[in-house]
């Protein structure tokens, strides 16, 4: 590494964390979201592991310092410098525009370098506030600054190694996707059995981790051992038994810093001018014609060029990782008690079909079409065609999970008069949902774009996408207790009322969902954008 | 019998904060004519465009194009066609299935058009990329999709913005000559461009807008001879004559 490469490579991150503040700052949404943030993640978080900090800071200043504690925090501080490398080595899309002009302006070194380190800051940007509020804890609750002051020297070393680490992890998995040449779709099935995997992984673990079942318990499988050693020798000032081992870490962790560093330039250097690119954009294509049977009217054939679009590019659809998680969380729960996929599965693929249905295509319905607004805005007399196709585009995804997977899986479990009872209420529910999701999306349209899941476009309102989540797990998840109730048995008056009021419901969430888009939409103009 | 101007506006304004993009603009526009709409940059021919599609709001005055108002979205987007300065593609979508796409929009079945979007198509030397998809086309065939997207359905009005940006010679030539047809086939193009040897070529009308202004109108013959005791020969003159007091400002200074 040479100096010159340095010197490029501060002016380049100097640049972009200017580039990045003057962004936040002109936008008063996004500055207030970011205020926001850290002052709430600041505070919060910390003060909720309050009693814990203090008994550790007091256990610090008590002349045997607690190291398997003291180990759990230096593991958590590495995990936290392992997952920001890595993340911030994954998500490069934002070298954007100017990316071309960098990269033949300064040598790769210099790039990479630059890149490393504002990307680094501005991600490790939220953990200050935090860290700061820690510190301060821990001294308060010993009484003294020293053993804050020693936690920081334990913790920065471990942090950077971990950023280190964590960057030439991310690098080596970018680098491994381009050696693959994976197509979009695969990339994306990868990536949700890794995460499957690893969130299954970890239900299973846990239990043992945490010592039922008469398992081992979380201190002594940590990896732990080492860094409470190397906890031994930084809290030596404060009465700690310096062991050998923690000396070895100590060097282990210096050294990890150059190596990383070296290994994550040399990769993210070859990564740089490596043309193999995008496999998503493959060009094997061909025009596909409307299948016969969404070929009816302008609004399915609508909604069958946003399926072939999804189809060829899963990054339309990057939103929907947020499901992916809640079925993980199902999928974890199953691992554990497998008797709730007859029990629960019917149901739950209604309610994933639901979900489903409406955040595949209509949550920020406008916004999606951001760089296509002027062919949009002038070529069609309403926007409801082109909200109709949406909707039919998300009872296609969404009627395949819920009919598909869970008309089966009725059909072995269920008694057959509640499977027809479900049968009879997907449809609606699923048309619900997708207008609820269009009023959602006309609610809180975003035309910005931003990064998520390694993607850049303009990403449907967290906020809103969260409240249609939860709002239809909950809603779809009463009609189905109504299902329950109605064909087992249940009659009177109480139960008709509540299917009065739960059919208006859904009908006003979803016809004045779908309204109030169309309405919102046809006086949309640039101006709003 | 009066004939109807194609667009024709009143006064039309457009302010964002307190800069003000387009100010007091009458423009009369007949039908069938090549009308081309020339300005420096910032002088507010986008924005113009944009409030004579309906894609912003007037801060004050009113339009109307081909017999509409400007603001009846409803009734506007049968009438016209807009090629706007980045062609509004899918990526994803093969030439062919973005055409058919834009059809169904204006709920036109493509079969009807087909035959006047394929021969445009094949015209511009695209009909064997029309099957490729978007994200691999030039900068040009892009341009040339758009073009046909625009004009596809055989629009009153089309709103061209730099629609030779990108293209070949031979592919702006062969546009240039079907602007011509277009308007001899009774449509009106209103064309926004930085070539004048092409609004010269082929305008029947050229308007030109500085800060916001219409500073001069009529037939391009009209404009280039109002400069020449100047010295000026050609539309380049002409426009630098007409929008060149800021530059002379700087030079003054």
């Amino acid at each position: 590494m040479r100096r010159s490469d340095l010197r490029d490579g501060a002016v380049l991150a100097r640049t972009e964390l200017r580039a990045q503040v003057r962004r936040i700052a002109g936008n008063r949404r996004q500055l207030i979201g970011v205020v926001v943030g850290l002052l709430s993640f600041g505070l919060f978080f910390p003060l909720t592991f309050l009693s814990q900090v203090l008994t550790f800071a007091e256990g610090l200043a008590s002349g045997a310092p607690p190291l398997a504690r003291f180990g759990t925090v230096l593991v958590s501080v590495l995990t936290v410098g392992v997952y920001f490398g890595a993340a911030t080595a994954i998500n490069q899309t934002r070298v954007g525009a100017i990316g071309p002009l960098v990269r033949t302006s300064i040598p790769p070194e210099g790039v990479v370098i630059g890149r490393f380190a504002s990307e680094t800051l501005q991600a490790t940007a939220f953990a200050v506030v935090p860290g700061v509020v820690l510190l301060v804890m821990v001294a308060a609750g010993a009484g003294t600054p020293l053993p804050a002051l020693l936690v920081l020297a334990a913790s920065l070393p471990l942090l950077v190694a971990g950023l280190v680490a964590g960057r030439t992890i991310g690098a080596t998995v970018r680098y491994l996707g381009l050696l693959s040449r994976l197509s979009a779709w695969g990339k994306a099935v990868v990536l949700v059995v890794l995460a499957g995997t690893a969130f299954l992984g970890l239900q299973t673990a846990i239990p043992a981790v945490m010592g039922d079942d008469g398992a081992p318990s979380l201190s002594a499988l940590l990896p732990g051992q080492p860094l409470q050693a190397y906890a031994s020798v930084v809290a030596a000032p404060l009465g700690a038994t310096p062991r050998p081992l923690g000396v070895a870490v100590a060097a282990v962790v210096l050294a990890a810093v150059p190596v990383g560093l070296a290994a994550a330039l040399r990769i993210e250097s070859a990564l740089l001018f490596d043309d193999r690119g995008d496999q998503s954009g493959d060009q094997r294509t061909t025009s596909r014609s409307v299948p016969r049977v969404l070929a009816a009217t302008p609004a399915t054939r609508i909604a069958w060029r946003y399926l072939l679009r999804t189809r060829r590019n899963p990054k339309l659809v990057s939103h929907l990782s947020m499901v992916l998680f809640g079925a993980l969380a199902f999928a974890g729960s199953l691992v554990s008690q497998p008797e709730l996929l007859m029990d629960l599965g019917p149901g739950a693929a209604v309610v994933a079909g639901s979900v489903l249905a409406g955040a595949t295509f209509c949550l920020n319905p406008m916004g999606d079409d951001r760089e296509q607004l002027p062919l949009l805005l002038t070529s069609t007399a309403s926007t409801r065609h082109l909200l109709r196709g949406r909707v039919v585009g998300g009872l296609v995804v969404g009627g395949t999970v819920a009919v598909g997977v869970g008309l089966p899986l009725g059909l072995v479990s269920d008694p057959p008069l509640r499977v027809l009872g479900r049968t009879l209420l997907t449809p609606v529910v699923l048309l619900a949902a997708a207008g609820t999701a269009l009023g959602v999306g006309a609610v809180v349209p975003k035309f910005e774009r931003s990064e998520y899941m390694n993607v850049e476009r303009a990403h449907p309102s967290t906020l809103g996408t969260l409240t249609y989540f939860f709002g239809t797990l909950v809603v779809v998840g009463i009609g189905l207790a109504l299902v329950w109730l109605s064909v087992d048995g249940g009659s009177g008056p109480l139960l008709v009322g509540a299917w009065i009021v739960y059919l208006a419901v859904l009908a006003t969430t979803g016809v004045g969902g779908y309204r109030y888009a169309v309405g919102t939409f046809d006086r949309l103009t640039m101006d709003d954008v | 019998m009066t004939v109807s101007p194609a667009i024709a506006t009143d006064g039309l304004s457009k302010r964002y904060g307190s800069t003000t993009a387009v100010a007091d603009l009458d423009l009369t526009v007949p039908s069938g004519v090549v009308y081309g709409f020339l300005g420096p940059n910032g002088a507010g021919k986008t924005t113009t465009m944009r409030m004579l599609t309906g894609l912003v709001e007037p801060s004050e005055g009113a339009a109307t194009v081909a017999g509409v108002p400007s603001d009846d979205r409803r009734q506007l987007v049968d009438r016209i066609g807009l090629l706007p300065e980045e062609p509004p593609l899918y990526e994803e979508l093969t030439g062919r299935e973005q055409l058919e796409f834009a059809a169904d929009l204006r709920r036109v079945p493509f079969e009807q058009i087909a035959d006047r979007a394929l021969g445009l198509c094949d015209r511009l030397g695209l009909g064997e990329d029309l099957d490729r998809r978007v994200d691999g086309y030039s900068k040009g065939m892009r341009q040339k999709t758009a073009f046909v997207q625009a004009v596809q359905h055989d629009p009153s009005v089309v709103f061209l913005d730099e629609p030779t940006s990108g293209l070949d010679p031979r592919a702006a030539k062969t546009l240039r000559e079907l602007i011509v047809e277009l308007a001899a086939d009774d449509t009106t193009v209103f064309l926004s461009t930085h070539i004048l040897p092409v609004v010269e070529e082929i305008a029947d009308r050229v308007g030109v807008l500085h800060d916001g202004r219409l500073v001069a109108e009529g037939p391009p013959g009209e404009l280039i001879g109002s400069v020449e005791a100047e010295g000026g020969a050609d539309l380049e003159d002409a426009f630098l004559a007409l929008t060149g007091d800021a530059s002379e400002a700087y030079a003054t200074e």
